[in-house]
């Protein structure tokens, strides 16, 4: 029986099969016998995840245009799928032609948040693929890897053979060139590996080796092994978004998905500069796509798949220099052909409001904010520089405008941290509560509901942030109890928070070195997968498998190093930004000194050394131009 | 004219997509085919559209029909429906005919085939244990000749197992014999000696029968075990009434209840 009929004798046994059958509205068709590099793009997790991602769609659409590459997808399967799999050696298989994983001259898999980590190693497992690079002969594919958790590889990096690191556009492509080339040439695999280590972006784990104290065992630096290998890995930078493929013809899936909608990236990067965020770090400078390409692609998008929804995609919405004819101009599209306009990210101020009035009209749910610290000293620290004053301003509006609730986001264990800023929580939900009850005239919260969502801060490699430790568990479950205690008495108020155990291994993953791999490699044996599934994380399965692998994992969770100046795992890779940069982020941090707006005035993050950062000053000089 | 309806065929792995799913996917390719598809008016406009009857997951349809209707303004050339939509179509359903439904002189819409569907004719291929030598067509006979036959089901309002009864809901069953080589029906590979069964059954908003539960009940009469992954089922046709029939039936319906209503109250009144 071939895998295709095994697949189809499986189907009729599985909680939604859409998931794993392929033949979705544009999907490429190709003879896998006419291309030279056959490229399975991973994503570890379940399909409806993986089909609402955006850099699936990106990836798919650039791979599949080269005729000489045939990308297919692969989805990590769920539990009933996994255990008929296992039970009839079905081995994992491609969505597109049903091939075994095994048959890929390159698997791809992209690296989205850190708790899917153990997904990449039972999808390997499921696909008869061994772990280690080492281990892996020359007839087994090249596993790969890119997306933002790559910008630390470290713990990953005994599992792959070469990292893609930065945004994939350009790199993709001459991966494969490289690929085909080397393919004619019949050589082995480290010769390929040599060659594709001179592509921008590329990181081959295999030519460093790491050092480590031997009485301490701290991190000392890297070695290199092999001359030809580049000191570090500068990621691959993408210079005019406006000139550079963009998906008009996405797949459309069959089943539902959590977001069944075109989508389109309206700029990358952003220049706000919160400390903590390392996509705002990582995905530096923005780059925009201009109003007019925008509703191209918006009509091209819908034209070609049929969808009733739309969203624009970015880190920061509003901070798009042509939003507002943007919006206007979309809307009136979108309005005429019954099509729902969604805007994420978005910037509570005035302009919005009149978006979301017109979009939602009378249906008005789903109003979120982040002030992400409960006291403008603590946002200072985090260089979150909304003020009190846009706080409650814009609950005002949003109160007057007959919102009937909001949800704020918070994070808790953030450097210098005290109970206040906890307490400012709790206070920045009841003085809005108290605005509330000002317009009504009466105090009654009614239908009115505030919900604070707060989420535990894990430190993130390429940050201000990335030499402060993350609160241990018992203290977050403390300071969950502290919030507690303070939203008790507050009505029509409500605390949502998250599990302190996931955030725990999410910063042990975050931050870890190489031997890091030994951990990950003991949760798999342990049964640990989706672990960034409620139902499926399991702490006691995790702690045990740290205390099974002998690697001290409070080295990466807890890492802490004031002064900035030891060797970090990830600075083989270079993000971009630099240290020094970093350094004094860091530095003013401490005094709870904030920095302005790159567009107001350049930072010197160092991005200016690699590329022309379009956006530096463009506000400061805007207003020179004005006066 | 600005009510239509398509036939189509839902075949292969496109069977285990969900009612709700196939919706979407018409909805889509509609847009895509920029029909000015009508909506209904209020707070969350929805497409005005509607299946005869849903399919159940993993059976194929051959002829499976879909009503909808489009801004007036906007009318649609039928002959030419099916070409543009196939092409827009993904593998696995593909519309054969598109029809326009007559709308009532006084401007009012004829019921919608949801509400005309009666029965629904099935090809079903039921797998044999090996060895086992019964005479089917005699006892797909003896089977049907019953006066009453229960099925096993779960029951929507305890969500618990229940045998209910199935008969007057079996129009025909008949016994077409044995599959002769391994072939592929509906993107459904079949295997030789496979039982193939013609069957009519109730398929409407009035009353429905699943042809598993069919199969169910025939299986435990014959003494042949029986699951769900066990046979394969085809609907190769959906039979309506007429609109007078309809109207004819429900207005039996409503007296009967009166008269019940009335018995009742008059039991009540002597007591």
């Amino acid at each position: 029986m071939t895998i295709k009929e095994q697949v189809a004798r499986l189907l009729p046994l599985v909680e939604k099969p859409g998931r794993y059958m392929g033949g979705e509205l544009n999907m490429a068709v190709k003879d896998p016998d006419k291309v030279s590099t056959r490229f399975g793009f991973a994503f570890p997790d379940k399909y409806e995840i993986g089909m609402s991602y955006l850099g699936l769609q990106i990836i798919y659409d650039l791979l599949n245009a080269e005729n000489d590459v045939y990308c297919e997808r692969i989805f990590a399967p769920d539990d009933d799928m996994e255990a008929l799999m296992r039970e009839r050696s079905l081995p994992l298989f491609t969505l597109e032609t049903c091939t075994p994983v095994r048959e890929m001259d390159i698997l791809g898999f992209t690296l989205q948040y850190e708790l899917s980590y153990t997904n990449i190693l039972n999808m390997l497992d499921l696909a008869g693929i061994p772990f280690r690079s080492k281990e892996r002969g020359e007839d087994y594919p090249f596993v790969a890897a890119g997306g933002p958790c790559a910008f630390n590889p470290e713990p990953l990096a005994d599992f792959v053979d070469f990292f893609m690191i930065g945004d994939g556009e350009g790199t993709l492509q001459e991966v494969c060139r490289v690929h085909k080339e080397w393919k004619a040439s019949g050589g082995a695999k480290e010769e390929f590996l040599k060659a594709v280590s001179k592509v921008s972006g590329v990181y081959v784990p295999a030519f460093y080796e790491a050092r480590y104290d031997a009485e301490t065992g701290d991190f000392l630096g890297m070695d290199k092994l092999w001359e030809g290998a580049p000191d570090r890995v500068r990621k691959n930078m993408v210079q005019d978004l406006e000139e550079t493929r963009f998906p008009v013809k996405p797949l459309v899936p069959l089943i539902e998905v959590v977001h069944d909608r075109s989508v389109v990236e309206i700029f990358r990067g952003c220049t706000r500069g919160c400390r903590f965020c390392q996509a705002g770090m990582i995905y530096r400078p923005v780059r925009e796509r201009s109003k007019d390409t925008l509703v191209s692609l918006v009509n091209q998008q819908l034209a070609n798949t049929g969808h009733d929804e739309v969203s624009l995609l970015s880190l920061s919405t509003s901070d798009h220099s042509e939003i507002e004819p943007l919006v206007t101009e979309l809307m009136e599209n979108c309005r005429k052909n019954n099509v729902a306009l969604s805007l994420p990210s978005l910037r509570l101020d005035s302009f919005s409001f009149k978006v979301m009035e017109e979009i939602q009209g009378y249906k008005k749910t789903g109003l979120t904010f982040a002030p992400e610290a409960g006291t403008q000293r603590l946002r200072d620290v985090i260089n979150k520089n909304i003020t009190e004053e846009n706080i409650y301003g814009s609950m005002k509006q949003a109160i007057e405008l007959g919102w009937t609730g909001v949800k704020l986001y918070f994070m808790d264990g953030l450097p210098t941290e005290t109970d206040e800023d906890l307490a400012g929580i709790a206070g920045i939900a009841r003085n809005i509560m108290e605005l509330y009850f000002e317009h009504t005239g009466v105090r009654k919260c009614g239908k009115f509901t505030i919900t604070a969502s707060v989420s535990n801060f894990v430190p993130k490699p390429h940050t201000p942030f990335q030499w402060f430790p993350q609160d241990r568990p018992e203290e977050f479950t403390r300071k969950h109890k502290v919030l507690e205690e303070k939203f008790r008495r507050l009505k029509g108020c409500f605390l949502q928070y998250h599990g302190s155990e996931s955030s725990h291994i999410e910063a042990v993953l975050a931050r870890g070195d190489r031997r890091a791999s030994y951990i990950l490699e003991s949760a798999f044996k342990a049964g640990c997968k989706f672990d960034s599934w409620r139902e499926h994380f399991s702490y006691r399965r995790w702690l045990d498998a740290i205390a099974e692998s002998g690697i001290d994992a409070d080295r990466y969770a807890y890492y802490s190093d004031p002064t900035a100046e030891k060797p970090l795992p990830w600075d083989i890779i270079d993000s971009g930004l630099s240290k020094e940069f970093l350094k004094k982020e860091w530095e003013r941090s401490q005094q709870a000194a904030t920095i302005p707006d790159c567009r107001h005035n350049c930072q010197n993050c160092g991005i200016n050394r690699y590329t022309v950062c379009k956006q530096a000053g463009v506000l400061g000089k805007k207003k020179e131009v004005e006066a | 004219m600005s009510r239509y309806c398509l036939i189509f065929s839902k075949e292969g792995n496109l069977r285990f997509i969900s009612h709700l799913d196939l919706m979407r996917l018409f909805q889509r390719a509609f847009k895509r085919a920029r029909y000015n598809i009508k909506y209904s008016s209020g707070f969350n406009p929805h497409p005005k559209m509607c299946f005869a009857q849903p399919l159940s997951l993993g059976y194929a349809g051959l002829r499976e029909y879909l009503d909808f209707e489009v801004d007036p303004a906007h009318p649609l050339d039928p002959a030419a429906v099916p070409a543009e939509l196939n092409a827009l179509l993904p593998p696995g359903v593909a519309v054969s005919e598109c029809r326009p439904l007559p709308m009532r002189e006084d401007g009012i819409n004829y019921r919608t085939l949801a509400a005309l569907a009666e029965r629904g004719a099935y090809d079903l291929y039921l797998e044999k244990p090996e060895g086992w030598t019964g005479d089917v067509k005699a006892l797909a006979e003896a089977f049907l000749a019953q006066e009453s036959i229960l099925a096993v089901k779960r029951i929507k309002k305890t969500k618990k197992p229940g045998e209910v009864e199935i008969r007057n809901m079996i129009h025909s069953l008949e016994y077409v014999g044995e599959v002769a080589e391994d072939c592929e029906i509906s993107g459904i590979s079949v295997k030789a000696g496979e039982l193939q069964f013609k069957a009519v059954v109730a398929s409407g908003s009035g009353a429905n029968l699943n042809p598993e539960h069919l199969l169910q009940a025939f299986c435990s009469f014959a003494g042949l075990p029986f699951d769900k992954t066990m046979f394969t089922a085809v609907r190769t046709e959906l039979y309506f009434m007429e609109e007078a029939e309809l109207n004819a039936k429900r207005a039996e319906l409503r007296a009967a209840a009166k008269e019940a209503a009335k018995a009742a109250e008059k039991n009540a009144a002597e007591a």
